[in-house]
């Protein structure tokens, strides 16, 4: 699994650089993302553009990453594909996270 | 430790013989290859010190024969050289032996090798023994989880079970040995028919435990939530049987568990059936001309998030109507090449194999899919309930 953060305006971009976000990454990158919300990341953009499959495995994953940050700080999602958005709508994770089309975006949403 | 000494000048056998019985040890003689070749096939031999040049059977010729049976137990080889040559030593290990001792040899270089030798030979065996304790567990687990295995394909109902113009076939294939794919089917009142399919995320021991329980769970008596009754008739709401799920099993796993899965009420007397999907893929309906569209506006996962809602979509089915549900496993399949199956080949896959009955249909499936897997073995849990409307006479 490969994962690239960049902080910008005090807002973490976690950036999957892995095709396929499965369940031979997702416990590994569970628990990478746990590590950066306890360290005191509360505010998180998930930049999934590299990746253009996501399995059940892997959207467990981004649920439990949400869980843990428990309603305190945000996380949302940016770079979707046609194939991974149809997975976020087919689940209507659509509707449980806030979807932007590039990191900018994103950030400009969360920094606040 | 049982030695066996080989050497055809006696002087040196007595001598070998009576240290390595000082030592300890237990000694076995032989005048020559030959007969120490068939000393160690009648008996258990486990360390050997022969001489190398003998009449007959030399020493390297008789430790590549002893290499070459492939004994059970590893045999340990000493070579007895008279000069360090080179050429000597590369043709001994060639042959297999496991060390050297040039004559004439000093009691206390000989002492060492043969207790490095020893400690070979208990590695050796303690690994032996390790494996046979390994092998004997997996042995025990492969058992189980073939019983596992049959109990579960014991829970699945009847395959070709008919309610009266409905039909219900099914394939099922879990990765392992069980999976944590379900699905069922069984009548609820007069003239309502409940059916589901699940797939918990995961596959495996844990997601099949799941699956178990799930099975257990879902009854007639629970399905009846999704039914009211008044005056003006008969509602269904199969979402409320989903929202029971949701809260039932929503700390059965850990964070990231969930499950997919469509639960549906059908009555055959109209046709009409009404489905509320968690997540699970879009069913997919048939017709008897062989056009195929997807149903469904989607839905959340199941058991995922405590605050999800779920809803129904309707619709009354046709004759010749086929409604086919199935997991990831089958759009998700992956060939050699890294290219998935998808839900375009699929759709394409019925609209061209419309005309096969059911059973024939399913079993196309697993073919086709196997053939672009390239092989039998699938790395999801894979299943696929049908539903057909108004069997057509045989």
């Amino acid at each position: 699994m490969k994962l690239t953060n960049e902080e910008k305006r005090g807002v973490l971009v976690v950036r999957v650089e892995n095709e396929r976000l499965d369940a031979h990454i997702a416990s590994d990158f569970r628990q990478a993302m746990s590590d950066h919300i306890e360290r005191g990341h509360a505010r998180l953009v998930l930049d999934l553009v590299a990746v253009n499959f996501i399995d059940s495995s892997g959207l467990g994953a981004i649920v439990a990453v949400l869980k843990k940050l428990g309603g305190k700080g945000a996380l949302v999602i940016s770079g979707l594909h046609d194939s991974t958005l149809a997975m976020f709508k087919l689940t209507r994770m659509d509707r449980v996270f806030s979807l932007y089309d590039d990191i900018d975006a994103a950030v400009t949403a969360v920094s606040g | 430790m049982r030695i066996l000494v080989v050497d055809d000048t006696l002087s040196v056998r007595i001598m070998l013989a009576s240290l390595l019985r000082k030592w300890g040890h237990e000694v076995i003689e032989a005048d020559d290859g030959d007969q120490a070749w068939e000393i160690i096939q009648r008996e258990p031999v486990r360390f050997v010190i022969s001489d190398w040049m003998m009449p007959g059977l030399d020493g390297p010729s008789l430790c590549r024969r002893v290499r070459e049976a492939d004994f059970e137990d590893y045999v340990y080889f000493i070579l007895l050289t008279s000069r360090d040559d080179e050429s000597d030593l590369v043709e001994g290990m060639n042959s297999g032996a496991d060390d050297f001792v040039t004559k004439p040899f000093s009691r206390g270089e000989l002492e060492v090798r043969i207790k490095a030798g020893a400690r070979i030979l208990q590695l050796q065996q303690n690994l032996a023994q390790k494996n046979t304790e390994l092998s004997d567990a997996l042995g025990i687990v492969r058992r189980d989880l073939e019983a596992a295995a049959r109990t579960q394909l014991r829970m699945l109902p009847a395959n070709a079970a008919e309610f009266g113009p409905t039909r219900f076939d099914w394939l099922f294939s879990p990765a392992t040995y069980i999976g944590g794919d379900s699905l069922g089917y069984f009548p609820v009142e007069n003239d309502l028919i409940a059916f589901y399919t699940i797939d918990v995320s995961g596959h495996g021991v844990p997601s099949a435990m799941i699956s178990f329980t799930l099975n257990r769970f879902i009854t007639p008596a629970l399905c009846r939530l999704a039914v009211a009754q008044d005056k003006d008739g008969r509602a269904l709401s199969p979402e409320r049987v989903v929202e029971c799920l949701n809260q039932e099993f929503m700390d059965h796993g850990d964070d990231s568990f969930y499950f997919t899965m469509l639960f549906g009420l059908h009555e055959p007397a109209t046709g009409l059936t009404r489905i509320c999907q968690a997540a699970h893929p879009h069913p997919l309906l048939v017709s008897r001309g062989g056009s195929v569209e997807e149903l469904g506006g989607g839905g959340m996962p199941v058991a995922l998030l405590e605050f999800a809602d779920f809803d129904s979509f309707e619709f009354v089915m046709q004759p010749g109507d086929r409604l086919l549900m199935y997991s990831d496993g089958v759009t998700e399949s992956i060939s050699p090449e890294d290219v998935q199956y998808g839900i375009e080949r699929f759709k394409e896959f019925l609209r061209a194999r419309h005309e096969l009955d059911t059973p024939a249909l399913l079993q196309t499936l697993r073919g086709d899919l196997a053939g672009f897997r390239g092989g039998e073995g699938f790395d999801d849990d894979l299943s696929v309930l049908a539903m057909q409307y108004d069997v057509p006479a045989a």
